[in-house]
């Protein structure tokens, strides 16, 4: 299981945030909406207050309109005599009392003389300070108001008699205006006969708790209906006074806050909810799909990479029998070279193919070997104390024969050769890759250099770069890092035909960096390729003994 | 109007000088008794033509009557400047009785809104009995009857507007499973009272016909807390109502006397009753129902116009108005067996020796078993006579009446009075009167007004010997 724990976490961890970012990203945005949906649900449901109360204003001010028309039949024809008038207003509607006062402002009608009926007589002792001086003498001394018929001339006035608020409606009749009392009770008993009851009758919503209140001047509630109970402290969600007569009165609406966005609220909760839901179930879905896919592909892949390996390691043992054998067969020769032939003796000749080929077939298998350990994070390092340039004449060695065959030249300057800590048998892999790449790739250039060089930008400050240089072709500058993917090969002519595993430079950037360095390509404006590998070798201490 | 006030008239009317006629179902029958007083030999005038009432039973009397057929001239008082002197001051007395129902009485339909304060009582007993007493009056009520029913906390709802009663089971149920709702809650902010009413009124407004009698069946549970509350509104607000031909009775249950509920009922001109008992709850409003039902005659409007030279100085009692030579007054309603009365004063100052038409009586009502408009006219005529006249002219029903109107009208005089804690206003109002009735008492020695007049004294009494601002019951 560990070989494939960390790309399927990978996998694994990219199906998640695949699935939980668009998730989480759509849960803000509907959050979002559902307060953005909820602040336009207030507005519009205290645009809805507003319409009730402006609707109530109006049926209030029909009312008063009504009053208004009803009274205005009396003024109709005024009789002068005051027993004629006092039994023209004997059937006036409701508690309405009339008084009469003539241009100077002084009672016409009752007598001020307490001769009238006793509701008379009541009447004149309870707006006396508002007659003469006061305001309804104020309101019939007045001039004639230029470009006001007389049907024009009324209007309403309303003190405070004993503390009680009264209306007076008044209509200018020629030289005399007659006044009208009504009572606030009066008054307030005729709105409240017609306002809406509770639950809210036509017109009223009975389905949201609400409650209205009808104030009088002095904020005293006269009536309320709805179903909402406010507490003291609560605030009337819309206000609205009304204007005369009943200036300073007001209709307050009052709704408790879950009213206020009830409209859409739940519908958009249930919406966003359910397509959260949905959403979750379809990328959890896709993920899900995505991720079965990927892992039987890479559990396809990794039994191949599994029998490769198998049979690298069933390979390995007969070839170094072979090798084994080819040492000794070579070795045998030499005893019985009897004749002095040398080397143009064709069963040496035979053998040194042999003893090539099974080398170059080591080689290959230790490549394969090693990338199927770095697939399984198996590939490691073995540091000791040593020398790099032997090392690097053992791999150019290695390949000394074919250089040759192909005329490349080799260039080795490793005058740089301090004692470090480092794995031989992985620099001589990186550089075995290098050089064979070069043969592969580079053989028209007929050229090798090695140059070993300090490397001051080490980790530790001690470290040794690798430059190894052809004159080949070169690798097109997008290229330059997709090389040291695996089995990656660039599809031009420069790999046309050529054999390879396509695993040489990954293995080789790998155990650079299991050096704490790395392997890459430099521009090189001579042409070719200029790979460096840069290996982070400590000088090696009294008591080392570490392995990485 | 007192127990007093309210019997209906002596059968010894025919026996009294005066005016009594009869109005039957035509509306033009009229009896008139012309009784001549041939002790004294002074002819009274009656002028009303008296026709024979085809049914009597559905007929309503009037009986207009002056206290006195006689008003003495003092020789002296012919070349001097007219005054006032209780000797020459006479009183003019109206009476309208109902006659008693029967079981073949036809009663008007009538349109009633019942009021539910739904506060509640801690005692359920006082809940369950209201919501059976007002079961057992929708059930009781015709079928060509209106009734609406209203529940009232903090808020108010229209439990069913006003239509037929056929559906009372279903109203009574809505009533029930209403309990909890307004006033129950945690901000409930007490009764509307005000609000209650007045929808009340709205609906019985919406079938207000002649035909009808209207009222308002208020079952109060708690003062009110909301709306116009103080004693003056709400009587200003009852007379408001009244005033659209609208009764209100008021049940108050559980708590006692509450003034502003009354005054309420004060204003309308109704009736207010208090139950403390769960056991009262249902005949109260059985009584009330049935108070109702025995309504003969509506919207009665009386008209009484003087002789220029005798105008009325006063009405006795708080019923009536006056007009110049006119007195005018009007009630709502006339139940069965039930009288109404009005009482003028007059001060004959101008009294020439001789007969003279004194006063004339119109009548107006609208007739529950005719659904007719009755109009009725009743003469009353007088005689002037030189000299000295026997005291025992005086018409001893007519006498005792005003005496009985002279001392409540003190005797309510006398308390606001003492409301005000003007104490001798209250001494002197009682003792201006008593005055006068010892006079009449001591003229005529009459038992009732000699009970008047002790009465009297014993309130006087009941004031003697304290400082301003104290006084002792009544006992």
């Amino acid at each position: 299981m560990t070989q494939n724990t960390r790309p399927r976490r990978t996998l694994a961890l990219m199906l998640i945030a695949m699935t939980l970012i668009p998730v989480a990203l759509f849960a803000i945005l509907g959050s979002r909406l559902i307060d953005d949906q909820e602040a336009l649900s207030r507005v519009e449901a205290t645009r809805v207050f507003d319409d009730r109360l402006d609707t109530l204003e109006s049926a209030i001010q029909t009312i008063v309109r009504g009053l208004e028309r009803e009274l205005s039949r009396y003024t109709e024809t005024l009789p002068e005599d005051a027993a004629a008038l006092s039994e023209a207003f004997r059937r006036l509607p409701r508690e309405v009392d009339a008084l009469v006062l003539n241009d100077e402002g002084k009672l016409v009608f009752p007598s001020a003389r307490g001769a009238g009926t006793r509701r008379e007589t009541a009447l004149v002792d309870r707006t006396r300070r508002f007659v003469q001086q006061g305001v309804l003498g104020q309101v019939a001394r007045r001039e004639p108001v230029a470009g006001v018929s007389a049907a024009d001339d009324r209007g309403w006035l309303s003190p405070a008699i004993h503390g009680t608020q009264t209306f007076f409606r008044w209509y200018r009749k020629g030289l005399r205006t007659v006044f009208f009392e009504i009572g606030e009770v009066s008054l307030a008993s005729e709105l409240v006969m017609q306002l809406p009851d509770t639950p809210e009758g036509a017109g009223g919503d009975t389905a949201r708790p609400t409650r209205t209140m009808l104030l009088d001047a002095s904020g005293a509630t006269l009536y309320q209906w709805g179903l909402h109970e406010p507490d003291v402290q609560e605030a009337p969600k819309s206000t609205r006074v009304l204007v005369q007569p009943l200036a300073g009165w007001r209709l307050q609406h009052y709704a408790p806050e879950s009213e206020l966005s009830v409209a859409y609220e739940g519908t958009l909760m249930t919406a966003v909810w359910a397509g959260l839901v949905g959403l979750a179930f379809i990328l959890g879905g896709c993920a899900w799909l995505i991720w079965v896919a990927r892992t039987r592909e890479m559990r396809v892949a990794q039994q191949r990479v599994s029998f490769v390996n198998q049979v690298s390691h069933e390979l390995k043992t007969p070839l170094t029998n072979i090798r084994m054998y080819a040492d000794l067969l070579a070795a045998s020769l030499e005893d019985d070279d009897m004749e002095g032939l040398g080397d143009t003796d064709p069963r040496q000749r035979h053998l040194a193919v042999i003893v090539r080929e099974s080398d170059r077939l080591s080689r290959l298998i230790r490549n394969v070997l090693n990338f199927a350990r770095s697939q399984e994070e198996r590939l490691k390092v073995s540091v000791r104390p040593g020398r790099i340039a032997p090392v690097v004449e053992g791999a150019v060695d290695n390949h000394r024969e074919s250089l040759r065959g192909l005329e490349i030249a080799v260039d080795l300057d490793l005058s740089h050769d301090p004692v470090r800590v480092f794995d031989a048998d992985a620099v001589e892999q990186i550089l075995g890759n290098l050089i064979s790449n070069v043969e592969k790739y580079a053989r028209t250039g007929h050229y090798l250099g090695i140059r070993l060089e300090n490397w001051p930008e080490a980790p530790n400050g001690q470290g040794v770069r690798i430059l190894v240089r052809d004159r080949g072709p070169g690798i097109a500058k997008e290229h330059r890092e997709r090389i040291f993917e695996p089995f990656w090969r660039a599809s031009d002519k420069l790999s046309d035909g050529v054999a390879g595993t396509g695993i040489g430079l990954d293995i080789a950037r790998r155990l650079a960096r299991l050096h704490g360095g790395d392997l890459r390509l430099l521009p090189s404006p001579e042409g070719g390729c200029l790979f460096e590998a840069v290996l982070a070798t400590p000088p090696p201490t009294a008591d080392y003994s570490r392995k990485t | 109007m007192n127990d007093r006030k309210n019997r209906a008239p002596a059968s010894a009317a025919s026996r009294l000088p005066g005016t009594r006629v009869r109005f039957g179902a035509s509306g033009a029958r009229v009896t008139a008794a012309l009784l001549t007083l041939a002790w004294v030999g002074v002819p009274l005038g009656l002028h009303a033509e008296p026709p024979e009432p085809k049914d009597s039973k559905d007929s309503v009397e009037l009986d207009l009557r002056l206290d006195r057929p006689i008003i003495r001239i003092d020789s002296d008082r012919q070349a001097t400047a007219p005054r006032v002197t209780p000797l020459h001051r006479a009183y003019v007395r109206l009476r309208i009785t109902a006659r008693a129902a029967t079981a073949t009485t036809r009663h008007a339909p009538l349109n009633i809104a019942i009021a539910v304060d739904r506060t509640g009582h801690e005692d359920p007993e006082m809940d369950a009995a209201i919501t059976e007493a007002v079961q057992q009056a929708l059930e009781s009520l015709a079928p060509h009857d209106v009734v609406a029913l209203v529940a009232y906390s903090d808020t108010v709802e229209v439990l069913a507007a006003a239509g037929p009663p056929r559906q009372a089971a279903g109203i009574m149920l809505r009533l029930m499973a209403g309990k909890g709702n307004g006033a129950l809650g945690p901000n409930a902010r007490g009764a509307n009272l005000f609000g209650g009413v007045a929808k009340a009124a709205a609906e019985v407004r919406r079938h207000t016909s002649h035909s009808r009698v209207s009222h308002v069946l208020v079952i109060s549970a708690q003062p009110p807390g909301l709306g116009p509350q103080s004693p003056n509104a709400l009587a200003q607000f009852g007379a408001s109502v009244a005033r659209e031909g609208v009764g209100v009775t008021v049940i108050q249950t559980g708590s006692p006397d509450e003034p502003a509920i009354r005054a309420l009922t004060v204003g309308a001109g109704g009736t207010f009753l208090a139950v403390q008992d769960a056991g009262q709850v249902g005949p109260a409003v059985d009584e009330t129902i049935a108070r109702l039902r025995s309504v003969r005659a509506r919207d009665i409007r009386v008209q009484m116009s003087f002789d220029g030279n005798t105008p009325p100085t006063r009405i006795v009692g708080s019923v009536g108005e006056i007009a110049r030579t006119r007195v005018n007054a009007s009630w709502r309603e006339l139940r069965a067996a039930r009288t109404l009365e009005l009482i003028a004063q007059v001060d004959t100052d101008r009294c020439v020796p001789g007969s003279h038409p004194f006063a004339q009586a119109e009548l107006r009502y609208f007739d529950v078993q005719t659904n007719r408009e009755i109009t009725v006219l009743a003469p009353l005529g007088v005689t002037c006579a030189l000299g000295d006249t026997h005291e025992s002219h005086f018409d001893f029903e007519v006498a005792t009446s005003v005496s009985i109107a002279l001392g409540e009208e003190a005797r309510e005089a006398a308390r606001r009075a003492l409301g005000r804690g003007d104490r001798v206003e209250a001494e002197r109002v009682l003792s201006v009167v008593l005055k006068e009735l010892r006079d009449t008492a001591s003229a005529m020695k009459h038992p009732e007004i000699m009970s008047v007049v002790d009465d009297l004294e014993s309130e006087l009494r009941t004031l003697d010997g304290l400082p301003p601002g104290a006084y002792r019951d009544a006992p």
